[in-house]
């Protein structure tokens, strides 16, 4: 997930952010309208910045330019997010094993601390504390990060990344949170990558996007809100 | 790469489409330097849609921006080669699965009809003619779109799609023409699809691929690049 506040980045680069991470965090919902005086205030930005933002957003699949209808954010559907799961898995099984293959033990140490903040946020949400979501969400999205940290290739993060973020934004408008399945999934693959076991994590990957897939659509939300 | 053979809808879009292409095909060159000033007064355009132009095309790795020195042109390296390889290797080993599985009869023909195109060029540069360079890259392109156009996910394509115009620059740059062994190659995809042989394409893609990184390092073509 993409900083939010980046200094010393090109004018017009929060707006940008600011934009994707609220159409991420499903602040700004699948469909709507995307009006330029409308989000002047909202965002302390003129119509040109906003537009370039805009339009940007349009390149990355966050938001759909309809020519005379303006902007508006990117619709979702159950297949969609099919697609952007499958994905994510293919890119995050191979990048997995060349995490493994390469890791050191200051990398070991990272996945450590990146489960210990995870498996905190889990267990005050399996406790009914769902006070900060978000902070579960990040820490999730940390976790997985760091796993695949040592694979060795910009391009395979930053591709990973980008396809991260669009999945993360069904996660956010499905509303969809199963702690006392993904706890227990998140510390067996962190586990297996102190152990090297990459058939295991694999495994265990394939099945905690999967279950995080049809729990998404079980949830009911995201139908409801799907075209 | 959007080639545009749909009507760009902005000004904005146009230039986009006209400096995307002349990045890919080497006409502007890697680390040349694109100062908003001179763009402007070259395109005629404001320096906000220059800009939005400038950042579409950084996330899509063909620009870079560091604060002190602005936006030029991605440098190449053996590095980011070899990244970019493994990632198309990635992506369209994965896709071809797909593809091969769901094409029908009309996505036969397409690959037909595609390979046709791409081996009349190649015919041409063989015998000597590299007028057609540009056209034949283009073919080649849509050779490789059509074997994995029927795999059922936009977002895979989409993503290989930014993958393969990023390769593309490097073959462009390192006027890499393998001469007969890539036209030998392409024909046995086609002969792949047509009995949907998918281990046997997967092999070849691997190797097809690959070979441009080999062809690269052989001739020494090109620096390490940075960690």
């Amino acid at each position: 997930m993409n900083d939010m506040t980046d200094a010393g980045q090109p004018f017009g680069e929060t707006v940008y952010q600011s934009l994707r991470a609220d159409i991420i965090m499903g602040r700004l919902k699948p469909g709507q309208k995307l009006k330029l005086d409308g989000l002047r205030d909202g965002y302390n930005a003129g119509t040109s910045t906003l537009r370039e933002a805009l339009s940007r957003l349009a390149a990355d699949g966050f938001v759909r330019a309809e020519g005379q209808r303006g902007f508006e954010v990117a619709p979702i559907s159950e297949a969609g997010l099919r697609e952007i799961a499958a994905l994510r898995l293919l890119l995050e099984e191979h990048a997995l094993a060349r995490s493994f293959e390469a890791g050191t033990l200051d990398w070991e140490a990272g996945v450590i601390a990146a489960h210990h903040k995870l498996d905190s946020h889990e267990e005050r949400l399996e406790a009914g504390d769902t006070s900060d979501i978000n902070a579960w969400r990040r820490s999730d999205w940390s976790f997985h990060q760091m796993l695949i940290s040592a694979c060795g290739s910009r391009v395979l993060m930053q591709t990973h990344a980008d396809v991260f973020d669009k999945y993360l934004r069904y996660q956010m408008i499905a509303l969809a949170f199963r702690p006392s399945a993904s706890r227990p999934e998140h510390r067996a693959l962190k586990e297996a990558a102190l152990s090297r076991d990459i058939e295991t994590a694999i495994r265990l990957l394939r099945h905690h996007i999967n279950a995080g897939v049809e729990h998404a659509l079980s949830v009911g939300t995201l139908n409801n809100r799907a075209r | 790469m959007t080639i545009a053979l749909s009507l760009p809808d902005t000004v904005g879009d146009q230039i986009y489409h006209r400096l995307r292409s002349d990045i890919i095909f080497g006409r502007l060159e890697p680390e040349r330097k694109l100062r908003l000033e001179q763009l402007r007064g070259h395109y005629a355009v404001s320096v906000a849609t220059l800009r939005e132009v400038l950042l579409r095309l950084v996330s899509e790795g063909l620009i870079r921006f560091e604060t002190q020195k602005g936006f030029e042109v991605a440098p190449i390296s053996a590095r980011d080669l070899r990244e970019i390889s493994d990632m198309r290797i990635l992506l369209e080993c994965h896709a071809v699965e797909a593809s091969f599985a769901a094409g029908d009869i009309e996505w036969e023909a397409s690959v037909v009809a595609a390979h046709h195109k791409l081996s009349r060029m190649e015919e041409k540069m063989l015998a000597g003619d590299r007028s057609v360079s540009e056209i034949w890259k283009r073919y080649d392109r849509e050779f490789h779109v059509a074997l994995i156009a029927a795999c059922g996910s936009q977002e895979l394509l989409a993503t290989h799609d930014r993958i393969f115009d990023r390769f593309l620059r490097y073959q462009v740059l390192l006027v890499m023409f393998r001469g007969s062994v890539a036209a030998e190659e392409h024909h046995e995809l086609l002969d792949c699809a047509l009995k949907r042989d998918i281990p046997r394409a997967q092999v070849l893609l691997t190797r097809h691929i690959g070979a441009c990184i080999d062809y690269t390092v052989e001739h020494g073509l090109l620096a390490e690049g940075s960690r």
